[in-house]
């Protein structure tokens, strides 16, 4: 693999000062801290599934860490984290061994609904989860976080317009899936 | 269900199934928490395998070695807004007198035209409705519209008072007032920042909202992009309009609809609207990589054609002021470079080398005003605004720390000088009526124009039916000679007849597979193994199931099932009889049934590997896949081909997760072991491997670790088992075809080309002689084709069909086939 001489140099400079190195270290915990609660929301509404949502918060905190140094302004951390946490839970959807959880009866029961509004969401949660993980993301973020097209894109680093067309691809897909289940009355 | 009632449904589900409250749990708290003291910095994170992975390290780490402080720490840049440092603010000789007058104290209230830049810059701003704030803290940096002095005096942010987004569109040709927008609605407001007023383009559905602007110089036409529901009713598409400012009629140029467009732009004598597209990853569903591209089509709708090469990426169309030039952006692996190009597409020509620039426009004095600096993973590092002469002569910071409102530079709108002296606008509001639509439909995606055929080749018959993204993936010649072809991502499955020169529907596969592979049997049967079923974005996944084709009864039926799923594997029919399947991804990514060309696209591996080192013997006897001897290194994409003694050379394989692999291997079926053998020089994946007459085997190409394809070739000799360099074709490729002629020539056509940046498409052929080791030129085949298939008929004729060529909206489908006479 080649490497230019830059990063040689870089790799080659001594180690950060102890106290510099403490400094950072509070900065991280105070931002993580801050910010967990709302990226373990994100990551579960993306991932759906609890443990894997620990498990990605967790690996995206780390990453997080390990790129510190190219957070180069703090008030950014939140999109600047969110990049990174939405990529890992990417990753983890793109993983054949993922194993995803029913939640439509906790669902049920916090909602007062045993009946039919549990098949119903079976079906939103089939059809999300029957989407790519691409297209899983913007649904989340879009439908959970309720971001805008331009926000969507900033998280993600993609431009406007791929977010658009992932967003027309998986209603499309949603859609289909959904339809024929709401022929047959789905609750509204 | 209607589009509306869909998205109701899914905020009431996300509302319901996630509390907003919901906390994380404690021990996830204390895990992460934990993370500083038990992780340490890896100084050398950057240290993946990947490219992708280095080349973003490296932006990343030069950015900092830019910033880094004498003590060699990198400093975190202080949140406060930029203020004007007198030091940093002019570093070139100042702008030409017409258009940039001395600093003023006031700079609205004294400013003449030419005096002022408009930009987007990130400013804090509460999180009302942005969603990118958190509990402790109510704020967020929102891309709003500033203004600055052309002298860099006087940055401030234009609408103070607002909260949310804004993306800058155009000033007036008189530069009295700017247009943005904000939530989708355009605005029209003065340089003090006083009474913004909407404008009515006279939205209504389809139209679900309209973005990107501009008046044309005259003042008499406002041009569009208007996002609208298709046919379906499904957000996604859009158009480019125009509205006559004085009779309020709206037209959108039926041409440029569904892909619409953005950051359209008049030239300057009003005839052209010059825009771009984004490259698109996922178009169709299954991920496709695609390039932006630069667009001119006449004002009435006419003549839409892409004037940026098809080889890179162009982001950002903008005319020059006399209309003579076009000029736009590329990305890169750092931020971008600018070029110019005439607006008929030719004489391109490259300003700028270091990947540091973006979002390009013009100054009124005709050189180029643009934005330097990174804005990789996140990070922004005080871009500047910089200008330079329209040859790229002179390049010279003008305004430095703007930090724009993008965190990439591919999706942050570029600053607007203030033009000099143009006419007014009609004074709003305007009347807008609803749209008519004008000009000649959209194009069918096609290939952009391609070097007619060469001799020697000639057209034939084409595949139809089957998915609107299926092309040809395998090629099987017949015991009868005709050619069984299979498609990607649909059942679909066709006849080939050199006879009639036609292909013909025949059976159909029970299982959607792409990277399948098809082997002809001994008996006359076809073995096809494997695959993704990519019919639904991958999700459905792998197979290891196998079907047979039966020529006698033109049916598939179902035979025996391998150990693992396999995709982009080997199948090798062996002396006696059986198939080896070596290797192949068992994963079930989407991304993955489409190999290499989505690699600059991917994210860090995740470090676990999805390919199998494994291997199979299916025997036609039983119906059986049974395992084999494992080989030493896991491989897809890697070729596997019989040696005139038994044994079967394996060569090459890559991707995510490990670099192209040097390692060779020689597979022998009397024990059913993989040994070592070779190795390559180069590591090498998507390559060919062609057994020639006497017994070598020609490697040519593929995909290097740094991303880039070779266009040298190796040659393996059993009786030594050592490869050799074997000459280098005159293009370097990888997803080539390669097939032995008669004469004892190897015919190479098409694939992938890329230096690691920039990439193309081939049409161009050539031929190897086994007895000079050289590569001569051998025409055109016509259409740039890559992951094509190629066989060799029982006339002497070559059959190449399928494959992805090169559209206006990146790479399509090929249903076309061309034969070759040697």
């Amino acid at each position: 693999m080649r490497q230019s001489p830059e990063l040689i140099e870089l790799a080659d400079r001594p180690p950060v000062a102890a106290g510099e190195e403490s400094l950072r270290a509070a900065a991280f915990t105070r931002l993580a801290d801050e910010h967990l609660d709302r990226a373990y929301r994100l990551a579960r509404a993306i991932l759906h599934e609890p443990v894997e949502a620990q498990d990605a918060t967790h690996d995206a905190f780390v990453q997080a860490w390990r790129k510190w140094d190219t957070l180069r302004d703090p008030t950014r951390f939140e999109p600047w984290f969110d990049r990174i946490l939405v990529n890992t839970c990417r990753n983890r959807l793109r993983t054949p061994s993922r194993q995803t959880t029913d939640i439509s009866a906790e669902v049920a029961l916090a909602s007062g609904d045993l009946a039919g509004r549990t098949e119903d969401r079976d079906v939103i949660q089939s059809a999300i989860g029957g989407l790519s993980a691409d297209h899983q993301v913007v649904i989340a973020l879009r439908y959970y976080r309720d971001l805008t097209i331009d926000d969507i894109a900033a998280r993600l680093g993609i431009p406007t317009g791929t977010v658009q067309s992932r967003l027309h691809y998986a209603l499309k897909r949603l859609h289909e899936a959904i339809d024929p289940a709401d022929d047959r009355g789905l609750q509204r | 269900m209607t589009d509306q009632e869909l998205d109701r449904l899914l905020r009431a589900w996300y509302g319901a199934e996630f509390d907003e409250a919901a906390s994380a749990p404690i021990g996830l708290r204390a895990a992460v928490a934990a993370i500083p003291r038990t992780l340490p910095r890896r100084a050398r994170w950057w240290g993946r395998s990947r490219g992708f992975t280095l080349l973003a390290a490296a932006a990343l780490l030069l950015v900092g070695g830019a910033v880094a402080t004498g003590s060699g720490l990198l400093r975190l840049p202080s949140p406060v807004p930029p203020q004007p440092v007198p030091s940093l603010l002019v570093l070139s000789p100042a702008p030409p007198a017409e258009v940039s007058p001395s600093p003023v104290p006031s700079l609205v209230a004294a400013a003449r035209p030419g005096a002022l830049i408009a930009y987007i810059q990130s400013t804090q701003k509460a999180d009302k409705g942005n969603n990118c704030g958190y509990n402790a803290d109510p704020t967020c940096p929102i891309p709003r519209l500033w203004i600055v002095g052309s002298d860099g005096s006087r940055p401030h942010e234009l609408l103070p008072d607002g909260l949310y987004g804004q993306t800058l569109m155009a000033w007036t040709p008189d530069g009295s007032r700017l247009l943005f927008a904000e939530r989708g609605q355009l605005y029209l407001t003065d340089v003090a920042g006083s009474g913004p007023q909407p404008v009515d383009t006279g939205c209504v559905a389809p139209c679900e909202g309209v973005g990107d602007a501009a008046f044309s110089s005259d003042g008499t036409r406002l041009v569009f992009v208007r996002s609208v529901t298709d046919a379906s009713g499904s957000s996604g598409a859009s158009v480019i309009a125009e509205m006559d400012l004085a009779t309020g009629r709206v037209e959108e140029l039926s041409s440029t609809y569904p892909a619409g467009g953005a950051l359209p732009g008049w030239s300057p004598d009003g005839r052209q609207i010059a825009f771009f597209r984004y490259g698109d990853k996922d178009l169709g569903g299954p991920i496709k990589p695609t390039k932006a591209a630069v667009f001119v089509v006449d004002a009435d709708g006419r003549n839409l054609h892409q004037v940026s090469p098809t080889t890179i990426a162009a982001q950002f169309a903008g005319w020059s002021p006399d209309g003579s030039r076009l000029v736009f952006t590329s990305p890169g692996a750092g931020a971008a470079d600018i070029y110019t190009v005439r607006p008929d597409g030719t004489d391109l020509r490259r300003l700028t080398t270091d990947e540091r620039s973006y979002a390009a426009t013009w100054t009124p004095d005709a050189r180029i005003l643009f934005l330097r600096g990174f804005g990789t993973d996140g990070t922004a590092d005080a871009p500047a605004l910089w200008t330079m002469d329209a040859d790229g002569a002179h390049p010279a910071e003008l305004v430095a720390n703007v930090s724009t409102g993008g965190q990439d530079p591919m999706w942050t709108y570029g600053p607007a000088w203030q033009p000099v002296g143009g006419p007014a606008v009609i004074s709003p509001p305007w009347t807008a009526s609803a749209a008519t639509p004008v000009g000649p439909p959209p194009p069918t995606p096609a290939a952009t124009p391609s070097p007619a055929l060469s001799s020697g080749f000639s057209p034939t018959g084409s595949i139809s039916g089957g998915a609107d993204d299926a092309t040809t993936d395998t090629a099987t010649v017949l015991v009868d000679g005709r050619v069984l072809t299979t498609t990607t991502c649909d059942t679909t499955v066709q006849l080939y007849d050199p006879a009639t020169g036609t292909f013909t529907p025949t059976g159909s596969l029970a299982e959607v597979r792409s990277g399948k592979t098809a082997t002809l049997l001994r008996d006359g049967r076809v073995l096809i193994v494997g695959g993704f079923n990519c019919s639904d974005g991958g999700q459905a996944g792998g197979a290891a199931s196998a079907e047979l084709y039966d020529p006698a009864t033109g049916t598939f039926t179902a035979t025996g099932s391998m150990g693992a799923s396999r995709a982009s594997h080997t199948a090798t029919l062996l002396a006696d009889g059986r198939v080896l399947v070596t290797g192949g991804k068992t994963a079930d990514s989407p991304a993955d049934s489409l190999g290499i060309m989505l690699a600059s696209y991917r994210t860090a591996a995740t470090g676990e590997s999805n390919v199998l080192a494994s291997a199979e013997v299916y025997d036609p006897a039983t119906g059986t896949f049974s395992p084999t001897g494992s080989m030493r290194y896991f491989r897809d994409g890697h070729t596997a081909t019989l040696l005139r003694d038994g044994r079967v050379l394996v060569v090459g394989g890559g991707g995510e997760g490990y670099d192209s692999r040097t390692e060779v291997e020689l597979y022998d079926p009397a024990t059913g072991a993989f040994s070592d053998a070779g190795p390559l020089k180069h590591g090498r994946w998507l390559q060919t491997a062609t057994l020639l007459d006497d017994g070598r085997v020609l490697i040519a190409g593929g995909r290097s670790p740094e991303g880039s394809t070779y266009a040298s070739t190796e040659l393996y000799d059993p009786a030594t088992g050592r490869f050799s360099p074997a000459g280098s074709m005159h293009a370097s490729r990888q997803q080539h075809s390669a097939t032995l002629l008669p004469n004892g020539r190897v015919l190479v056509t098409g694939g992938y080309k890329s230096d690691g940046s920039t990439w193309d498409v081939l049409s161009a052929a050539e031929l190897y002689d086994p007895e000079t080791q050289k590569f001569t030129p051998a025409g055109s085949m016509g259409a740039a084709r890559m992951q094509h298939v190629a066989a060799l008929l029982g006339n002497g004729q070559v059959l190449i069909a399928g494959g992805l060529g090169i559209g206006t909206q990146g790479l399509v489908p090929l249903r076309s086939a061309v034969l070759y006479q040697p």
